[in-house]
Order: C-alpha cells, then sequence, then structure tokens
C-alpha cells in the first residue's frame, strides 16, 4: 500500500513537472506589496511578553498588546513614545546579542536600529534600520532552545538606539479565530569605546 | 462597541488560485515541505451579505490598561532541542487544504482614512476559516494597533476580506501596514499564518 502511495506521489511529481515543462517557464511574479503565507498548526504563544535582554540586560518592555489570563492588555512604558526612557547598556563591539526568554517561535521578530538621535536622545530616523530575522536570515543568527531564542546580528558601529519588535499569533479569547500579540523592548548603545 | 458592517467579495477562479492547487498536488508528492505560492485574490467593496467586524482601542471594553510590566515569564517545558536557523519547521505542519493568508499593503482610503486589506484562501472548501487584521501606526519604539477588523466564514474556501479603516485626519504624514492572523478549522486540525504587509507612507 505504502509502495503503491510512493508510486502515485512520484507519479504526481513527474505529472507536475511535465506539465511545467509543457507550459514552458513558471510565469513570472511580478513584485507585489502583498504578503502571503502559507497556513501551519498552531503554535501556543507564550501566556506573557517573554523576558528580553539585549548585551546581557534584562529588560522592561516599551510596549506590549497582549491576552494574559484570556484578558487583552494594553501596556505602555510612556503615552507619548517620546518620552520613553531607554535602559544603557555596553556595547564594546559591533554585535549585539538579543535573547527571548521563551522557546515558542515568533511570528515575526523585527531588531531596528537607530543611528540618529536629537537632544533628548529620541531617534529622528523614523523607523530606523529594520532587520527581519526571520526572513533576512543571512544577517540575523538565530539559536533556538527549549526555553530561549538567541539572536546576534552585526549593528552598524554608530547604532545609538536598539528596538526589538515581537509578534505572535494567539486564539481570540472573546471567541473564534485568532489575534496576534506584539511587544516591544529597547535600549541606547553606550558608544563611547 | 462593535460596528458591524457588511461587506462583500466578488468571486473569482484566478490563474493563480490554479497555481495554488498545483502546489497542494506538488506538496503532497514532495511530502508537503513546501508552502503555496503568492496569489492574488480579486476583491472589492460590494455587499454580499457576510458580516465583518471592525472595533479600535478607543473601545472602552476592548482592552484594559495597566501601569506595570510583567514580573516574569512563563517558560517553556519543551524537550530540551537546539536549532539554529530560521523557525523550526518541524513542529509546524501546513494546512491539508493548502490555505494562505495574504496582507495588502496599507493605504490612503476616501474621508481621511488609513485602510487596509487581508484575507485567507484555501485551495478547497474547509469547514471554516477567517482573518483579522490590525492596521498599525508607526512609532520609533512600536507599531501601534489603531484599528482592528476581521472576517470569518463557515463552509468556504476563502474568507472575506478584513479591512479596518482609521480616521487618520490631522496625523499628518505617517508609515502605516497591516499585520493579520488567519486560521483555517479543518478536518485535520487548526491552522494559522501571520502576515505583516507592506509599510506606507502617506498623509491623509
Amino acid at each position: 500500500m505504502l509502495a503503491r502511495f510512493r508510486l502515485g506521489a512520484a507519479a504526481a511529481s513527474i505529472t507536475v513537472i511535465a506539465i511545467l515543462a509543457a507550459c514552458g517557464s513558471p510565469p513570472r511574479v511580478e513584485p507585489s506589496p502583498e504578503v502571503t503565507d502559507a497556513l501551519r498548526t498552531l503554535v501556543e504563544p507564550p501566556s506573557e511578553p517573554p523576558l528580553v535582554s539585549i548585551q546581557g540586560e534584562e529588560l522592561p518592555p516599551l510596549y506590549y498588546d497582549w491576552v494574559i489570563d484570556g484578558e487583552p492588555v494594553i501596556f505602555k512604558q510612556s503615552e507619548n513614545q517620546d518620552d520613553i526612557r531607554l535602559t544603557q547598556v555596553p556595547h564594546p563591539s559591533k554585535t549585539l546579542e538579543v535573547v527571548i526568554g521563551s522557546g515558542v517561535p515568533p511570528a515575526d521578530l523585527v531588531i531596528a536600529t537607530f543611528e540618529h538621535v536629537d537632544a533628548n536622545g529620541v531617534p529622528t530616523d523614523s523607523g530606523g534600520m529594520q532587520t527581519d530575522c526571520l526572513r533576512e536570515v543571512d544577517r540575523c543568527d538565530l539559536i533556538y532552545g527549549p526555553d530561549s531564542l538567541t539572536v546576534t546580528l552585526e549593528a552598524a558601529e554608530s547604532a545609538q538606539v536598539v528596538v526589538l519588535q515581537l509578534l505572535y499569533a494567539a486564539r481570540n479569547p472573546d471567541g473564534d479565530g485568532m489575534i496576534h500579540m506584539n511587544a516591544s523592548w529597547g535600549v541606547r548603545l553606550d558608544v563611547d569605546r | 462597541m462593535h460596528k458591524v458592517e457588511r461587506r462583500a467579495e466578488k468571486k473569482s477562479i484566478s490563474y493563480a488560485r490554479a497555481w495554488a492547487v498545483l502546489a497542494v498536488v506538488a506538496g503532497v508528492a514532495l511530502g508537503a515541505t513546501v508552502s503555496a505560492p503568492a496569489y492574488a485574490a480579486p476583491v472589492d467593496d460590494q455587499d454580499d451579505g457576510f458580516s465583518e467586524l471592525e472595533h479600535g482601542p478607543s473601545d472602552p471594553d476592548a482592552f484594559t490598561k495597566i501601569t506595570s510590566g510583567p514580573s516574569e515569564s512563563q517558560l517553556s517545558n519543551q524537550a530540551p532541542a537546539v536549532h539554529k536557523g530560521a523557525i523550526p519547521m518541524a513542529i509546524a505542519g501546513f494546512s491539508p487544504a493548502g490555505c494562505a493568508g495574504q496582507t495588502d499593503y496599507a493605504h490612503w482610503s476616501s474621508g481621511s482614512n488609513a485602510s487596509v486589506h487581508a484575507r485567507t484562501s484555501c485551495s478547497i472548501v474547509v469547514p471554516a476559516l477567517g482573518v483579522s487584521t490590525n492596521l498599525q501606526k508607526q512609532g520609533w519604539a512600536y507599531w501601534e494597533n489603531v484599528k482592528w477588523g476581521e472576517s470569518s466564514r463557515a463552509a468556504a474556501s476563502h474568507s472575506q476580506d478584513a479591512h479596518p479603516h482609521w480616521y487618520c485626519g490631522g496625523w499628518g504624514s505617517q508609515n502605516y501596514r497591516g499585520v493579520s492572523s488567519h486560521w483555517s478549522d479543518e478536518a485535520s486540525g487548526y491552522y494559522t499564518a501571520t502576515t505583516v504587509g507592506a509599510e506606507n507612507r502617506f498623509g491623509c
């Protein structure tokens, strides 16, 4: 039976290849602003925003929109983002190390670095230099452990502020369907080196 | 409170959908280790009788604010395993119905609104599927959720569009994007994906 299935699968594979060959090369996919992804089995997200450290410094979140004990909760360190106070951490080399205290793979993991700040230390370069670590795997080194995810990447020497943004999918506590939960953490780099 | 709107989607059997079906066949043949290719589901705003919910953080019963962060985080009890590289796909199997989610780029909409559209589409009819989408406005420290919308259907192969709209007058030029959670409830289980749409800067 299994052999028959394998034979069938192989035949299907050959059929697909034959169809592709008969049609010539696949149609060219034009660059599109839409983003598409295939659905997979649900991996339950962390029940709270995970602990995060950057350069070994454990950080409080700047923001999160999370479902905790079945209730949606929004936390902002400051209502105005320009009033946010960041922890300063040493930055002896270009390498940044971020440790996320959960082994659950996030749905999105972006690290933004900012090179320009105003007199109050607020980044002035809009969204900064953003690295999508789940897709730009050549720029981020990811190590998944049973209860942590370690990310290392090279940051510009002139980087002054680093922000980590995480996103997880979760079941909607109010009914059917899904929601997503996001959170961010940030540090100011001690660039006196 | 929830604002119920009736929205619509024009059905169209697209060339791209044929590719999705082909991908499922190929996925079976290759041990389901490939994802469905990107394809566009045509949409418009005509009314076809399906309901859609929208609400934002300004709703008094939508969220609860607290003033301090979490004191601890619950850690996983999974068996020790270290995986280096991209997401460990071994822990997540693909939707057998070839379901895929899609989020378009955020855009300016009539009436000084920022908006984004998103949807979930499958190659075959599934018991239920849907999409929920947050329209987000960028700040340097985080993307703020400004409006949420969802759409779901039973016994269908594609959802309606979730398309939250947010009045953005007075904010000047801002960067917006949509983030969507897609789901399908299939005979073999529950499947999800998250898509983050392209950013777009515009004034209202």
